[in-house]
């Protein structure tokens, strides 16, 4: 016969009683056969169990020692220094919160300038000596605009690029540009905008980027005085630009 | 480390064939436990722990196994002899083997959850609060388990096998 008392019998022989439960299901086993049998059971399944733990089966005889080549073989993995991870990820932030400010504050330095000879000019012409001279003046230019921080791509093969950034002071999104666009239609080309390109050919030759960056830099008399006005080959004898 | 490979693999191991019931992926299971150890070894901080450290590596070996595989269900074979004969007569030997042997079968035929949680508490000794450690399961859980698996291996050794036991 069974009594509630009975279903403490495993938590009994896992001893989770409390003291005083303990007591009382010690002074059960004495008064309840079953559970007295049931506990003498599990102490036979025990013992057995126990006799158990030097008799199960041995690991295979080759893993510890592949485990070892493999563990040997393992480069060791570092500790993650979480002094050195949270300076360099408080490093990275300040530097992505004052990157900005600083490119509003500070100057736009250094020029990409790539100039090549244009392909559209026959070899003979090369050695013409107003060619060499366009050549001559667009590097000129090219040194001019790098000193006052304008930036400006040129890619002679087989587009002359034209890209101007706003020098500082100057509106820099496209829509701030085209509203001084229409404030101020005197500052801007009339016939290039920035980034469009221009075929280069016998008849548009570098003179006329000239023309057009020239509008876009402060330095214009300078690069007037400096620039080459191929009159004669050209096909535009006295042309003058209006900066100039 | 080498007297801790010789120590803990055939435990790891063991413990492993107890959670696949697979000689093949038990190996795999204890290659991948330790390697994952060597690769963490900086965040066991407490050296005593180290065991119910393994197993529980081993445990979450075993599910991201079982995730990415179904377990074949092949039993476990192949047991030692008793190195010593405890200063019995072959016979007795024997005997006790024999019913050695047959109480490991009753433990690795139990259900999974079951056979853990005894595994771990008979033959590793664990308390408790270890095994739910060790398994990711709560205290609670842990004795509901023991306690269903104590009371199956109770059933299965009737009351003809204690008295034979009882003569001897």
């Amino acid at each position: 016969m069974t009594t509630p008392i009975c279903a403490h019998l495993d938590a009994y022989i896992g001893g989770w009683l409390s003291e005083e439960q303990r007591f009382a299901f010690e002074a059960h086993l004495g008064e309840c056969l079953t559970c007295a049998a049931e506990l003498s059971k599990q102490e036979c399944v025990d013992r057995l169990l126990a006799a158990a733990r030097t008799q199960l089966e041995p690991a295979p005889p080759l893993l510890a020692g592949r485990i070892e080549r493999q563990l040997s073989s393992s480069p060791p993995v570092r500790p993650v220094r979480w002094l050195w991870a949270g300076l360099s990820a408080a490093a990275v932030l300040l530097l992505g919160l004052l990157l900005p400010v600083a490119q509003r504050h500070v100057p736009r330095l250094g020029p990409v300038i790539s100039m090549t000879e244009p392909p559209g000019i026959p070899t003979e012409d090369r050695t013409r000596p107003d060619m060499e001279d366009r050549q001559a003046a667009l590097q000129q230019l090219a040194v001019l605009i790098t000193s006052r921080s304008q930036r400006v791509e040129m890619k002679a093969h087989p587009w002359l690029r034209l890209a101007t950034i706003p020098a500082p002071g100057e509106p820099r999104s496209a829509r701030r540009r085209s509203a001084a666009k229409q404030k101020t239609p005197e500052h801007q080309p009339s016939d290039i905008e920035d980034g469009k390109e221009v075929r280069i050919t016998r008849g548009l030759p570098p003179y006329n980027a000239r023309a057009i960056l020239s509008r876009r830099t402060l330095g214009q008399r300078k690069l007037s005085e400096t620039s080459l006005e191929p009159a004669e080959t050209s096909g535009r004898p006295g042309h003058k630009h209006s900066e100039t | 480390m080498k007297d801790l490979l010789s120590e803990y693999v055939p435990r790891v191991y063991r413990f492993a064939l107890r959670l696949t019931r697979d000689p093949h992926t038990a190996e795999e299971i204890a290659q991948e436990t330790f390697l994952r150890a060597w690769r963490n070894r900086t965040r066991l901080q407490h050296p005593g722990a180290r065991r119910v450290w393994l197993f529980r590596i081993a445990a979450n070996v075993w599910r991201d196994l079982a995730r990415r595989k179904t377990q074949p269900a092949e039993s476990v074979v192949s047991l030692t002899e008793d190195p010593d004969g405890g200063g019995r007569t072959p016979d007795q030997a024997a005997a006790d083997q024999e019913q050695v042997l047959r109480v490991i079968k009753d433990m690795d035929s139990l259900p999974p959850r079951q056979r853990q949680v005894l595994y771990l508490s008979a033959i590793e000794e664990l308390d408790h609060a270890q095994i739910a450690q060790v398994l990711g399961i709560s205290s609670d859980a842990v004795k509901a388990s023991l306690s269903l698996a104590r009371k199956t291996m109770r059933r299965r050794w009737g009351a003809g096998d204690l008295k034979r036991r009882e003569v001897r």
